[in-house]
């Protein structure tokens, strides 16, 4: 009994030990080719990435979907990308998976093929990926591959805001500010609106601009309302620049000056979705 | 029948090649020519020349992640060219019949598409140095700047950059490189779409192209 034990914890500790070296190798691995990328040594990272793919490393085969795709140390070839992204992708790797999707829907390297993309999606969003519960709700609100289904739609919406993705979070902001499908609610399109503007989404930014302008949600606060529209003025947003030279006209000089610093000092939350 | 289809492939293939090499060529050339904010300019080559002189200074600069630089590279583009304008060419005659939503939909997208195309090759420096070597009046308001693309180690490119005075400052409305312009390779290529599937269908297929994922990973 006792040699049982004891021959039970000895394989215990190998087992353990064998887990963390795969998890510490499998992270040092992938690390020369990223260093490479960063030099701009696209070609360095490509062969040393392509020998883990090569061997069923997910993650470098996502890298080498992406060198092909952008064309980086390559010839851009949007084939070997679907290629790379769709062996990953197999594998449930949810990076690969959403970029396969987007490639059935743009036909970029593959032939067009939405009610494919539904499925890689559904696949991505099983898993928590909140972009491609967003771009699923997409295909839902434009009835792609799927019956047009509103409802549904804002249901992934809802789901990816939650998950921290910036465009879905302005999609749902939108939607309670125009009564779109929910219950018309000032309030909540203010709370949507702030978290993508926050992550530095330039129309989500200029809206909540105007909520601040208006008092629509929010207390009224030109203050506030210049600080928003200028960060997305910043971006070059058409309709927030001419909105801004308004609001500019009408607060003092030390009152602009104030923001404007404030507005050189923001840095966008930074998502991972 | 065969040799009808043969023929036809290699024909593709000669403007496919024709394609890359120009891509090619763009890739190593905008990168070098871009960065810029507005400075005095006295002329459109002193405009295009000043871009290619900041551009190396961006391309071998160190400081931050290459995903930074390049964000900051696609807005200096994003600043130079005239983006809504080489939109509408782009788009042709069905600009006029899209609806405002649609027009503005694409413009929006039409912007992170240019700077995508265009910046893709930023880090891959190799020392190209861009000399400018003539420049001629197009029209009242255009002016080509033709360039020599100089490189370390292969045969120097010749690149036509169609430059116009606009209130904004001058601007990029065109390349041309072995006679093959890139506002007129995008256009055919749009219109084959939107004969397909429309403007929402173009529109969708942009959305998409800027959807994905553009950065590799290192763990997880």
């Amino acid at each position: 009994m006792a040699q049982l034990l004891q021959r039970l914890a000895a394989a215990l500790v190998v087992v353990l030990a064998a887990s963390q070296f795969a998890a510490t190798t499998a992270k040092a691995d992938m690390q020369p080719g990223w260093e490479a990328y960063q030099r701009g040594d696209f070609g360095k990272a490509i062969s040393l990435w392509r020998d883990l793919a090569d061997g069923g490393d997910a993650r470098a085969q996502y890298n080498l979907g992406i060198m092909y795709d952008q064309g980086k140390g390559v010839a851009r070839d949007a084939a070997q990308a679907v290629q790379w992204w769709r062996t990953a992708a197999e594998a449930g790797y949810a990076p690969a998976i959403h970029n396969l999707a987007n490639s059935l829907i743009a036909g970029d390297g593959i032939d067009q093929d939405y009610a494919e993309a539904v499925r890689w999606l559904a696949r991505g969003a099983d898993q928590g990926f909140a972009r491609s519960v967003y771009t699923l709700g997409k295909m839902y609100t434009y009835g792609l591959g799927v019956t047009a289904d509103e409802e549904k739609a804002l249901g992934f919406f809802t789901q990816a805001a939650e998950l921290g993705n910036p465009r879905a979070q302005y999609n749902l902001a939108r939607a309670y500010r125009d009564g779109d499908g929910v219950a018309q609610d000032f309030a909540r399109a203010v709370r949507w609106y702030r978290s993508a503007a926050q992550a530095g989404d330039a129309a989500a930014q200029a809206a909540l601009g105007q909520r601040y302008a208006k008092g629509e949600g929010v207390s009224q606060d030109a203050e506030m309302a210049l600080y928003w529209t200028s960060l997305a003025a910043l971006q070059r947003l058409g309709r927030a620049v001419v909105a801004r030279a308004e609001m500019v006209q009408a607060l003092s000089a030390d009152v602009v000056e104030k923001i404007d610093a404030r507005v050189a000092e923001f840095r966008p939350r930074v998502t991972t979705q | 029948m065969k040799t009808y289809a043969n023929r036809n492939r290699s024909g593709d293939s000669v403007i496919k090649s024709y394609i890359r090499r120009f891509l090619t060529v763009i890739a190593i050339a905008v990168p070098l020519a871009v960065p810029c904010t507005a400075t005095a300019q006295q002329n459109p080559s002193q405009f295009i020349g000043d871009l290619g002189q900041q551009a190396i200074v961006v391309l071998q600069s160190t400081t931050g992640s290459l995903e930074q630089r390049e964000q900051q590279f696609r807005q200096i583009l994003a600043q130079n060219f005239d983006v809504s304008f080489i939109g509408r060419f782009v788009l042709g005659r069905s600009w006029r019949t899209a609806s405002p939503q649609q027009q503005a939909d694409y413009l929006a997208l039409f912007e992170d598409f240019l700077v995508l195309t265009y910046s893709r090759r930023l880090g891959g420096y190799t020392g190209e140095r861009l000399a400018v070597v003539a420049e001629r009046a197009a029209n009242e308001r255009d002016t080509v700047v033709r360039t020599q693309i100089e490189r370390p180690s292969a045969t120097p490119i010749t690149a036509d950059w169609r430059v116009r005075a606009t209130p904004a400052g001058y601007k990029i409305i065109d390349i041309e490189v072995a006679g093959i312009s890139m506002a007129l390779t995008q256009r055919s290529e749009f219109a084959s779409v939107v004969g397909r599937n429309g403007v929402d269908g173009l529109i969708e297929v942009l959305r998409a192209r800027a959807a994905k994922l553009s950065a590799p990973v290192t763990r997880s």
